[in-house]
């Protein structure tokens, strides 16, 4: 593929990656009472790329959209939150895939659950308190199912997408 | 799209880390004990609450931004804040040791834990 083309694919999926957040920021506050509990849409671009081409460009587009995302809707300290989790969530993401022993969806659900460790630890170094792990539970939980729900997106995205590139 | 054999191992991972947190937090306040709600800013214990029936009480909490917490027949809650995302008022009320309402943009965090009989 060339370059022009690969840089085109990659600012589209950063592009729908801030969409997703925004729609995420826009939901009413979550059933579930859990401190800024996110569903991980934007994950499905991110894991997408990871497939479709390599585990640095899917960083790239992490990174920007985090730190798009973080400018236009939430603040700085999401950001710190969102940073920690998302670096950690990726690592270990891009680690289970080079293995092969796992599907997408699968290293999806890793990756929600990371992501979600991340940020109980980002939160609790700002708070100064370890009480942040109460909401380690439902967190664990909304992982799973949120996870796998991300994985089974991005699985057809790069099903329906890698014949086209 | 398949799932593979070792995928189940990190579909565990999760429920794993549930259990363990939930066992931890049941061993650490087995027993009947009295209840306080410890409000902390930057981890500096500002108030230490005790909780029972009978008592209602508004506190103001001055960090960051202004926080009003509310202790009603055994439960806590943050009632109203002024920092712009709100989660720790959405969480509403917490009454259970172990339970917590974490307001970062404050630095401010109320958990409920177990205080000696002492001098109440």
């Amino acid at each position: 593929m060339s370059k022009a083309k690969k840089t085109a694919f990659l600012a589209a999926f950063t592009a729908a990656a801030v969409i997703f957040s925004y729609v995420e920021f826009l939901l009413p506050a979550p059933i579930i009472p859990i401190a800024g509990f996110k569903l991980g849409l934007s994950n499905v671009a991110v894991l997408s790329v990871m497939y479709l081409f390599r585990s640095r460009d899917a960083l790239a587009v992490m990174i920007l959209r985090t730190a798009i995302s973080c400018l236009l809707f939430s603040g700085i300290l999401p950001l710190a939150m969102s940073v920690c989790g998302g670096m950690l969530s990726f690592a270990v993401s891009a680690l289970l895939k080079r293995t092969g022993k796992f599907s997408i969806i699968g290293v999806s659900v890793a990756g929600a659950t990371f992501h979600n460790i991340g940020q109980c630890a980002a939160a609790a170094l700002i708070v100064q308190s370890a009480g942040v792990a109460a909401y380690l539970p439902w967190l664990m939980v909304l992982s799973l199912v949120c996870g796998a729900g991300v994985g089974v997106a991005a699985g057809f995205i790069v099903k329906n997408l890698r014949r086209a590139l | 799209m398949r799932l593979k054999k070792w995928d189940i191992l990190l579909f565990l991972l999760p429920i794993a880390i549930a259990a363990v947190s939930i066992i931890i937090m049941i061993l650490i306040n087995s027993g009947e004990s009295s209840r306080a709600a410890v409000v902390r800013i930057d981890g500096e214990t500002v108030y230490t609450l005790p909780l029972y029936d009978g008592l209602n009480e508004e506190i103001p909490v001055n960090a960051k931004y202004n926080n009003k917490i509310v202790v009603s027949d055994g439960s806590v809650a943050v009632v109203s804040a002024d920092c712009k995302d709100n989660t720790c008022v959405k969480r509403g009320y917490i009454s259970e040791i172990g339970e917590s309402i974490v307001c970062v943009p404050s630095r401010l965090s109320i958990t409920i834990e177990k205080i000696e009989e002492a001098g109440k």
